[in-house]
């Protein structure tokens, strides 16, 4: 637009020294509506919302932008040394970017408003056209570098790429060992780094106070750190040099392998300056570490305490059983002990009554009249029968007998007394009855007619009873045979009685029973068949564990002498047989013989030879079975005794 | 630290027009652009049809208009919050009826083999909502929000059913702004700041000619430092494209008489056939001189083949183009405004493109400086500045586009007449011309007029147009800057009228002629004082004066 009109002239001559004059008023105005529309009338519409005038809202906004403008005045300072200056363009791969535009303080920091300002000073400065216009030779070489500059840092992939391999950045992590403050050291290499973070905010490292929550929110975002930083701006070669598919392959290649080495190293750097490094050093960690520990500690040790007192406890509770059962036990052995000396004592005095009764039967002669030497075998049966006696008795019988035989002066009387032991021990069927022979109220003694009349009811009373023991006991076998024969031959059949007997006796290997006592054993069965069965069946089942153990207990014995171990079987499953073939004679014979013969015999020959001639009818072998069954015997018998 | 280039916020600029509606956005260039709907059309046809068990829209629903005339609903936009008795339903042409539902206008359709009734408001969402689907097809993302562009002649209750019936298609509406508004943004939006500052304060009177497809809207806007207000808005719904049209669909009727004997004056299918074909035979002759005109099987079998050239459409159509400028003269004398006083002719809508309705407009605006522009599209014109306006203020929340658009804002005293400073040559400069919404402040600069001057008089007086003073004839081919040249010529035409106020400036330092340079400032606050001020910058002399209004 012309100027021309824009002139003012002088006042009129006529003019006065007033500085102004007022006619009248402006017309009056028309009341519209503006359009609401347009950037103008946003302004228009702060102004009349905030009741601002023109100059107040300009001096509000111009606030506003000062901020950015500020900033990129700072920049003017920035000095352009000649070293920058006479910069080669070629060489832009080389050159910083930031210190060309003047930006070298901010870097990365640097916002896009900013880099376009300080290009649009830099270009304003530094144009060609400008520099011709001054007179300089038209060197564009700067001007070029700018321009390189701009193209570089205004695009955000190559600014990436750029700040990527920021040469000017010190990337290098701070030394393990430097001395100092922990957050001044790492404070700035972490801020450094959050750069390359693709996820925003990054999390800082903080201060001594920061909570363990955040802290370990802070380690976590960077072991998991997700970097935009690439290596590509570090290409040695250009894939646009060549025209070459192959070549523009193979360099492509060799960039993306060289890109991708850069890269792990850089991860790599990273984790060691997280891991090795800030992790190791954080005094946080350090202190959360020994808290942990102290709490850890502290818990250890409480458990530990518990333990303790529990083991303690555990161990004042042995003492006291030890010592209670050290007290149980010297009780226990002194009364074993006492047990032990009654026994010997009661061993003892059974042994003196044993004699004084023997000493008896001498003095009486030994039954016969007096000035008649008895016989030798009269002798020797009415002692070993008198050891059968004695071995039934007890103490108190001992001396019941003894004093009887004190208190009495006539033979008769004396042998009365022994018969009427001998019958009742046989009576209580304590003592086998044909054990007893010489002091059985019927043995052969012509000369005893007084007490004739009770001797003989005594045989009766003795024949009664011993018509019960007759009835032999009833063994498993049988019973079972029994309930088979009985249900073989059921009730009605012709000869029922007479056939079960013959079964019975047939399939058992016995003497068949009379009818009577299969009546009576079968109705017996009737009545209560299962715990009758039960008890015969845990007999039977203990008879035959019984053998079996006892070969086993004896392996050596078994291997020694085959036939003696079938004997032994065979006394096992029959003992009675064996033990009927023994009569009272042979037993004494036996006793004697043994006695004659000690184990500590030291003779000519065989000791049980010499045994075996003491015995009549019996051979040697015989004889040690005897022995061995007798020693059982006792032995049984003692066990017996001890539970 | 550089960051990824954030996604800009997806606001579009919506259109519903009568016959067609546009979407426009802002590209990455800053510049407005229109997206093409699924079907690849620009221009989205205002249609909804209802085919079976289908709602179509836009482009799909203009194969309906044809094959199922009954349910497809056109011409919808302008019954948009009226009753069923405002509504003129004699303006449908063979589409889908207009009942009355409970006082509100509605259609009935036939819709999944249903007898159904839409209010309009409900087809508009709809159609809208198939709008936003297109627009969010093309952006990726959910459209953020929307400028709405709106008729002058709306009513409240239809601005406010048109902004319900978008709200209800999902969208944050903005802003509404007026059509003519919109356009001469999307002028004034394209525009460099550094071009706006050289253009003085670009102070301007246009004439927004927006020729519809069946309305036509006349709009004198001033433009004060790059605000709208609008002096005069007339609208005529008997003219526009449509017209046009029937007289085209009038001379082929008659010439398919001539040829077969067949009447399809009322055979309303082969009107409708009639119809679209000659809709682009009417946009061809925009831009050749002859333009076919084929209909396949018009009617009883037989194919019409016609052509029409520019001429004969010219001479038929004369008739409107009269009609047409007898609108923008008894507008702008109802306003006591002359065509000299219109800086420039704004062309909108498709209808304007006829080219000898510019040469008649330049007719009548031979004897001024006015400039006719269509820049841009004038299709699309309208949206592209509902786009510039949404690019504008999506950043504001709701509560600051409300307080900004509310009445206590916008409504405010205009300057009924131009104020300005008598120069060295006794010319009338104006520093605030007429119609400039206060407050406003101008600063001009003055020089001296001859050298060693100490003294300023600044004499500030007001102005008056004188209407009957012609200016020299201006070639239509000048340049802009011949352009602004003869805008100065334009000026001398206002006369000073009355002396507000003088001003002396004394004691200034002795320069050489156009080199001391002074600050005159005119400043009108919203208490409605007027404050002149004279400075030089450089000694800081000053004198200040205030003038009130008068009762």
């Amino acid at each position: 637009m012309s100027q021309s009109h824009l002139v003012l002239g002088v006042p009129p001559s006529s003019w006065d020294e007033s500085s102004f004059k007022i006619h009248c008023g402006i017309s009056e105005g028309v009341i519209r509506n503006i359009e609401p529309v347009g950037r103008y009338f946003l302004a228009h519409a702060r102004r009349k919302l905030n009741n601002h005038s023109f100059s107040e809202d300009e001096h509000i906004q111009a606030e506003a932008n000062a901020k950015q403008l500020e900033v990129i005045h700072d920049e003017d300072s920035e000095e352009e040394t000649p070293e920058l200056l006479s910069r080669d363009p070629k060489d832009w791969k080389e050159q910083d970017h930031y210190a060309i535009l003047g930006l070298s303080k901010y870097r990365w920091k640097a916002t896009d408003e900013q880099i376009k300002q300080a290009h649009r000073k830099k270009v304003l400065k530094h144009h060609p056209d400008k520099k011709a216009s001054s007179g300089n030779t038209n060197d564009d070489g700067f001007f070029k570098c700018i321009q390189k500059a701009y193209e570089i840092l205004s695009d955000p992939v190559k600014r990436r790429q750029f700040d990527s391999v920021d040469e000017a950045i010190d990337d290098t992590p701070p030394s393990a060992k430097a001395k100092g403050d922990f957050f001044e050291i790492y404070g700035p290499v972490f801020e450094r780094e959050a750069r390359f973070s693709n996820k925003t905010p990054v999390p800082m490292l903080g201060d001594i106070n920061t909570t363990k929550s955040e802290v370990e929110a802070f380690y976590d975002f960077w072991y998991n750190f997700d970097s935009w930083r690439s290596f590509e701006y570090l290409d040695k070669e250009d894939t646009d040099n060549t025209d070459n598919r192959d070549d523009k392959r193979y360099i492509e290649r060799k960039n993306k392998a060289e890109r991708a080495r850069y890269k792990k190293e850089d991860t790599i750097r990273l984790r060691k300056i997280i891991e090795d490094q800030a992790l190791s050093l954080d005094l946080r960690i350090q202190k959360f570490k020994q808290e942990e520990k102290a709490a850890k500690e502290a818990k250890k040790k409480e458990k530990e305490d518990a333990i303790k007192n529990a083991k303690e406890a555990a161990q004042r509770a042995a003492e006291e059983e030890r010592l209670k059962k050290e007290q149980a036990e010297a009780e226990a052995k002194l009364k074993q002990q006492e047990e032990k000396k009654e026994k010997a004592n009661k061993k003892k005095m059974m042994r003196n009554e044993r004699k004084s009764i023997k000493t008896h039967v001498k003095t009486h002669n030994y039954f016969y009249p007096p000035n008649e030497p008895p016989p030798i075998d009269v002798i020797e049966t009415q002692l070993s029968e008198l050891d059968f006696l004695f071995e039934k008795l007890s103490l108190e019988d001992h001396q019941n007998v003894r004093k009887q035989l004190d208190s009495i002066q006539g033979r008769h009387d004396a042998k009365q007394i022994l018969v009427k032991e001998a019958s009742r021990l046989v009576s209580s069927g304590v003592l086998p009855v044909d054990s007893i022979k010489y002091f059985k109220s019927d043995s052969i003694d012509v000369d005893v007619t007084e007490n004739q009349a009770q001797k003989t009811t005594n045989i009766e009373e003795h024949k009664v009873t011993e018509e019960m023991p007759k009835e032999r006991p009833w063994n498993v076998e049988e019973i079972s045979l029994l309930i088979k024969a009985a249900n073989k031959f059921p009730g009605g059949s012709l000869n029922r009685w007479e056939r079960i007997s013959e079964y019975v006796a047939d399939h058992s290997g016995l003497p068949p029973r009379t009818n009577e006592e299969l009546i009576k054993k079968s109705k017996e069965v009737q009545k209560g068949t299962v715990a009758l069965d039960e008890n015969d069946v845990r007999k039977l089942q203990h008879q035959k564990k019984h053998a079996d153990t006892r070969i086993t207990e004896h392996p050596s014995m078994r291997e020694a002498t085959i036939d003696y171990d079938a004997i032994s079987a065979s006394t096992a499953n029959g003992s009675s047989t064996t033990n009927n073939t023994w009569s009272p004679a042979q037993q004494a014979q036996l006793e004697r013989a043994l006695q004659a013969y000690p184990p500590s015999w030291k003779g000519e020959g065989d000791r049980w030879d010499k045994i075996a001639e003491a015995v009549e009818n019996k051979t040697k072998k015989e004889c040690k079975l005897r022995v061995k069954y007798l020693a059982e015997q006792v032995k049984a018998k003692k066990a017996a005794q001890s539970t | 630290m550089p960051s990824a280039t954030e996604s800009k916020k997806s606001i579009i600029g919506l259109r519903i027009g009568q016959s067609y509606s546009s979407i426009a956005i802002i590209n990455k260039d800053g510049r407005a652009d229109c997206i093409a709907n699924e079907d690849g059309e620009r221009q989205i046809p205002t249609l909804v049809a209802f085919a079976g068990e289908e709602e179509l829209a836009g482009t799909q629903a203009k194969a309906q208009l044809l094959s199922n005339s009954k349910n497809t609903i056109s011409q919808f936009r302008n019954f948009i919050g009226k009753s069923f008795t405002e509504c003129n339903s004699s303006a449908i042409k063979g589409t889908a009826q207009l009942v009355d539902k409970d006082g509100v206008a509605a259609y009935s359709v036939e819709f999944m083999n249903k007898e159904s009734i839409f209010t309009v408001q409900e087809i508009t969402t709809k159609y809208i909502t198939s709008l936003r689907e297109s627009a969010e097809n093309f952006l990726g993302q959910p459209v953020a929000g929307v400028v709405l562009a709106i008729p002058t002649y709306f009513t409240d209750s239809q601005r406010l059913a048109l902004k319900d019936a978008t709200e209800k298609a999902g969208l944050r509406v903005l802003q509404l702004i007026n059509e003519p508004t919109a356009a001469i943004l999307a002028y004034e939006s394209s525009m460099k700041p550094e071009e706006y500052n050289n253009n003085l304060h670009n102070d301007r009177t246009a004439l927004i000619l927006d020729l519809g497809s069946d309305s036509l809207d006349v709009t004198v806007m001033s433009i004060r430092s790059g605000m709208f207000t609008i002096l005069v808005t007339t609208h005529d719904p008997d003219l526009g494209g449509a017209a046009f049209d029937d007289l085209l669909v009038n001379h082929f009727v008659n010439e398919f008489k001539r040829k077969t004997q067949i009447d399809i004056s009322q055979n309303k299918r082969a009107l409708v056939k009639l119809r679209n074909a000659v809709e682009i035979t009417k946009k061809t002759l925009s831009s050749s001189s002859t333009s076919p005109c084929s209909v396949e099987s018009l009617a009883d079998g037989i194919d019409f083949h016609g052509s029409i050239n520019r001429t004969r459409f010219e001479i038929m159509s004369n008739k409107l183009f009269t009609k047409i400028l007898d609108v923008i003269s008894n507008a702008l004398k109802e306003n006591n405004l002359d065509t000299q006083l219109i800086d420039e002719a704004i062309l909108v809508g498709g209808a304007s493109r006829i080219p000898k309705l510019q040469s008649k407009l330049r007719d009548t605006f031979k004897n001024t400086i006015t400039v006719i522009r269509q820049d841009f599209e004038p299709d699309e014109v309208v949206a592209y500045g509902c786009a510039f306006q949404g690019d504008l203020i999506c950043a504001l929340d709701d509560q600051m586009i409300a307080d900004s658009i509310d009445t206590s804002v916008t409504l405010v005293p205009h300057l009924s007449k131009p104020i300005g400073v008598l120069n060295a040559e006794n010319e009338f400069v104006v520093m605030i011309p007429a119609n400039t919404p206060l407050p406003a402040r101008r600063i001009f600069q003055f020089s001296n007029m001859i050298d060693d001057q100490k003294k300023f008089y600044v004499p500030i007086w007001e102005g008056d147009i004188i209407v009957s003073k012609p200016s020299p004839p201006t070639d239509d081919n000048l340049d802009i800057d011949s352009n602004l040249d003869t805008s100065l010529q334009e000026r001398h035409l206002i006369s000073p009228a009355k002396m507000l106020a003088e001003l002396v400036l004394t004691d200034l330092p002795e320069k050489k002629m156009n080199e001391l340079k002074v600050d005159i400032t005119i400043e009108i606050d919203i208490n409605k004082k007027c404050i002149i001020s004279a400075k030089d910058p450089i000694s800081n002399k000053s004198v200040e004066l205030e003038i009130q209004f008068t009762q």
